[in-house]
């Protein structure tokens, strides 16, 4: 029995730091993104890939953060011009032509996906043991939840505040809207990076599947039902979304039907979520 | 066999463009994005597939799948619309998205996994032109998906109830102001969104052969990229939108590669964004 | 406010987790199935387990002991999958699974069973690669290049195809089809003219057959799951395109022939099963899972999935029986049996744990019914 709650655990983990990193864009910077999970797979190719070629962890994780990041500016360029209620559906299309290119370059392995990553290797050692590996991720979470505080109370996470609020009022108090939202989505990308990396050398397999619309919509379902901009929000609908699949096994014919139905159950009766303390609308300001 | 690829680029982008009203015209008056449009496409088609197979009617079986399109709009309208309206534009397409994973897989319980036919033979005729060929039903897709782009067309700018809603889609307070009931309104841009959509499942039932709790899920999402190409609160856009989008796809498949066929229509949607953010005939 | 729904959540998952009965009386064996997704091959799979199930423990089980089957949903997800697998070994402590149905899925859990020494028979995984992904990795239908020798020998020599095109579906079976066929084919001096390709859940085949219909071809080969497979002959032949046309076995259901109308007529696919099978115990089987699909409407028709589940759960059941439930006796078992008496043929295992029957089995449609062919 521990092996397979040590798993669930590892996976909430890497969740978590999924869910934090979209809670970036989404909840400090007012963002939304349907193609979230195309960062969590580029992360995840790219660390495979890296490993593959016989290159060190260290760098095959550093490497899957920068990158995913670089490819989140590319993202951000473009998409960041077209007005704010279409950014929802241009990232919905940036993830499914990530998605359908993975599924068709050689060096991804196309729809056969990537076989046999290796696994983290700490100072020379393979680390195959899980209670190891959940420590890991822990070490990461933890940095990240650090480093999540500490960006919102600082100047950056003000001025995605401000930004959040009313875009237009933030640029007359001269804040460069374009320049920070830009960095939240990079940032956010950076750490999706990571967070794929982890996945891909703990389960040694990954193919494009993983990485399609269905995920995006499961990480923003996290940061939504935990509470958009909450830090413990994000966690807690990391471990809620991970866990309840499990729990809800017996019920297995019914578990699509509940995940739409809570989905939408949340929406109506508390929209800021669990760990949303604020009513919503002053998170987002007033609605357009 | 460019005409030939144009001709089936234009029977997929008349079902996306009246999908694609049927969103333009929610989030036009709304300002929600209904992403279970997809859903309501597929339960038009299994309405009508099931009446179908039990009366034999083909008038009927139209007729209870747009029923049931617009059924389950309405039920959409009240419970998962409804209450959120005055939110942040996040709440209501959470819960569309919510609404949407919950439709489908209500379906699947409901109906069975797997595919139906359409219990129905048609013509095999088709016609050439010009080293071209379209069937009876390719003509009949378009012919029927032209009708109802222009009756809608003439509803919305020629009756009251029409102009009605045109107004609250200007400035909701206004209209309410001037007298216009704008709950009647919203229930009225779903009823015609739906069965909008409730055609286009029907068509496509017919065309595909193929009816199935997920067949919503791609169709929705292209037209709704073909909503917003167009630019989201324009009928006329999404009407070009849907037709750009489908005869994209085709001749990107064509010639370009096959492999990333489902890719060009979210391909086509972000290089119309960057050089028109507000798409092609988008408004303020 | 918040603390209650903490606590909440903490114990629904306490509960949840709770420790599976282990009854002393029961041999547990797990199942990872399409049940959710893809249950048009799943719940046919599932019947093929639950029919041997009931006559194995009908028989007085395992040495006295009831056999019990463990399903769980690979909702057509390798991380699902993955879970399901960690679930079944941990919690539920079997030591045999049949299961995951998808390449994908198969090769996501191979190395843990590797590694964690759980035998998993997968019925209807293809990729070649499986082949090679351990000595606990076993495959229950005929490995894809057997099926690619066999369709194409039959295309040169019994249909005479000169001009082969193939349009297929863009995932692991799919593209391993196209891959093998495409070998095949060159190999035998009648090189592939062109191909297309689609993803799963499309149905507008339109672009791909114009294309195709630039050159001239012979044979049109689909190979996919029947969902696009169907909607992709008959729009082919709606578009006049007459050629001969071939699928592999996924093909191999009623319903590709109800979704595929007119067109299927003349259509040459393989199988893992054939119905005429005479046998004593085929016949029993048959038997049993038509009154299965008979008695429920919504009940999908796939016999040839539930063969292939039903000989694997027997195989399993009868490893257990004769050399002990630990995974290494299984698969000793595995590794040594000979003309296992299956409904899918007289079974064995080669070296690389790849099922081996006496051939493959071509079908065609013929007035709308399968008609096997030599």
């Amino acid at each position: 029995m521990s092996v397979y709650i040590l798993h669930v655990l590892i996976m909430v983990a890497i969740f978590a730091v999924l869910a934090l990193s979209l809670n970036i864009s989404v909840g400090f910077a007012g963002l939304v993104s349907l193609g979230h999970a195309a960062f969590f797979g580029i992360g995840a190719y790219t660390s495979g890939l890296i490993m593959i070629k016989g290159l060190s962890f260290p760098v095959a994780f550093g490497s899957a953060g920068i990158i995913t990041a670089l490819l989140g500016l590319a993202l951000a360029l473009p998409a960041l011009r077209v007005k704010d209620d279409y950014l929802a559906i241009v990232t919905l299309g940036f993830g499914i032509i990530v998605s359908i290119t993975f599924m068709n370059l050689e060096i991804t392995g196309g729809p056969d996906g990537l076989v046999g990553i290796p696994p983290v290797t700490l100072w020379g050692n393979p680390l195959y043991s899980k209670p190891g590996f959940l420590l890991l991720c822990g070490v990461v979470l933890g940095f990240m939840i650090a480093s999540m505080y500490t960006l919102k109370n600082s100047k950056i996470g003000r001025a995605w505040a401000a930004i959040r609020d009313n875009d237009v009022t933030a640029s007359f108090m001269g804040i460069n809207i374009y320049g920070y939202k830009t960095l939240a989505i990079v940032v956010s990308a950076f750490w999706a990076g990571l967070a794929g990396s982890l996945y891909a050398h703990y389960t040694a397999y990954i193919n494009p599947h993983t990485f399609g619309l269905h995920t995006s919509i499961m990480i923003l379902s996290m940061v939504v039902l935990g509470g958009i901009g909450s830090i413990p929000g994000a966690l807690l609908g990391a471990a809620l979304l991970t866990v309840l699949p499990e729990v809800l096994r017996p019920l297995a014919d019914y578990q699509d039907i509940i995940y739409g139905g809570l989905l939408v159950a949340m929406m109506v009766f508390r929209p800021q979520g669990i760990m949303g303390r604020f009513k919503i609308t002053e998170i987002f300001g007033r609605a357009r | 066999m460019l005409l030939q690829q144009l001709v089936n680029g234009l029977v997929a982008g008349c079902v996306y463009a009246l999908v694609a009203l049927g969103y333009t015209m929610i989030f036009g008056i709304l300002g929600i994005v209904n992403f279970a449009q997809g859903e309501i496409y597929m339960y038009g088609a299994f309405g009508a597939v099931l009446t179908l197979a039990a009366t034999g009617s083909l008038p009927l079986a139209i007729a209870a799948g747009i029923a049931a399109a617009c059924l389950v709009g309405v039920l959409l309208e009240r419970f998962a619309f409804r209450p959120l309206r005055g939110t942040h534009p996040l709440i209501p397409l959470i819960s569309a998205i919510g609404a949407s994973i919950f439709l489908s897989s209500l379906a699947r319980l409901i109906f069975g996994p797997e595919d139906r036919s359409f219990p129905m033979e048609f013509h095999p005729r088709s016609y050439q032109f010009f080293g071209a060929e379209i069937t009876v039903l390719q003509l009949a897709i378009i012919l029927v998906s032209l009708a109802l782009m222009v009756l809608l067309w003439l509803f919305l700018n020629l009756t009251k109830h029409g102009k009605a809603i045109m107004a609250v889609a200007m400035d909701s307070d206004a209209a309410r102001l001037s007298g216009i009931n704008v709950n009647a309104a919203y229930v009225t841009t779903f009823l015609l969104g739906s069965a909008m959509s409730g055609v286009a499942g029907i068509l496509m039932a017919m065309y595909y052969n193929a009816t199935a709790p997920n067949m919503g899920l791609l169709p929705g999402l292209k037209a709704f990229s073909a909503a917003i190409l167009g630019g989201v609160g324009s009928i006329p856009g999404a009407i070009i939108g849907g037709l750009v989008l489908g005869v994209a796809e085709n001749l990107g498949a064509a010639y370009l590669s096959s492999h990333f066929k489902d890719a060009f229509a979210f391909i086509a949607l972000v290089l119309v964004l960057i050089i028109r953010p507000r798409g092609i005939l988008g408004r303020q | 406010m918040q603390r209650r729904w903490l606590w909440l959540l903490v114990s629904v998952v306490v509960l949840g987790m709770g420790v599976s009965e282990v009854r002393a009386e029961e041999i547990k064996i797990g199942a990872i199935l399409r049940l959710s997704q893809g249950a048009s091959d799943g719940l046919p799979a599932k019947r093929g387990i639950e029919i041997a199930v009931k006559e194995i423990n009908a028989a007085g089980g395992i040495g006295g002991k009831q056999l019990k089957v463990i399903f769980e949903d690979e909702k057509d997800s390798a991380p699902a999958s993955v879970s399901a697998y960690q679930k079944l070994v941990s919690m539920d402590k079997v030591k045999v699974i049949i299961g995951p149905m998808m390449s994908g899925n198969v090769l996501a859990v191979a190395p843990l069973a590797q590694r964690d020494k759980i035998v998993i028979i997968t019925p209807n995984g293809t990729s070649p690669k499986i082949s090679d992904a351990g000595e606990y990795v076993y495959r229950g239908c005929t490995r894809i290049d057997k099926q690619a020798a066999a369709l194409t020998k039959y295309a040169k020599e019994s249909l005479k195809t000169t001009k082969p095109v193939i349009l297929y579906s863009n995932e692991p079976y799919g593209k391993g089809c196209n891959d093998l066929f495409s070998k095949c084919f060159a190999e035998l001096g009648i090189p592939v003219v062109s191909t297309e390709s689609f993803m799963v859940g499309d149905r507008d085949f339109s672009a791909q057959l114009t294309k195709l219909k630039q050159k001239p071809f012979d044979l049109l080969f689909i190979p996919g799951y029947l969902q696009e497979t169907a909607p992709a002959i008959s729009q082919a032949r709606r578009m006049g395109i007459t050629a001969q046309s071939m699928g592999v076995f996924g093909d191999m259901a009623p319903k590709y022939i109800e979704l595929a109308g007119k067109a299927s007529e003349g259509h040459i696919n393989c199988s893992e099963y054939d119905e005429d099978y005479n046998t004593p115990t085929n016949k029993k089987f048959k038997d049993a899972y038509y009154k299965i699909v008979m008695a429920d409407a919504k009940e999908p028709n796939n016999a040839m999935f539930a063969a292939i589940t039903y000989d694997m759960t027997r195989l399993a059941a009868k490893a257990i029986a004769t050399k002990g439930g630990a995974p290494d006796q299984v698969r000793g078992y595995l590794d040594t049996v000979k003309d296992f008496d299956g409904v899918t043929g007289k079974l064995s295992f080669d070296k690389n744990g790849d099922v081996v029957k006496q051939g493959v089995y071509l079908f065609k449609v013929v007035k709308g019914k399968y008609v096997k062919v030599k």
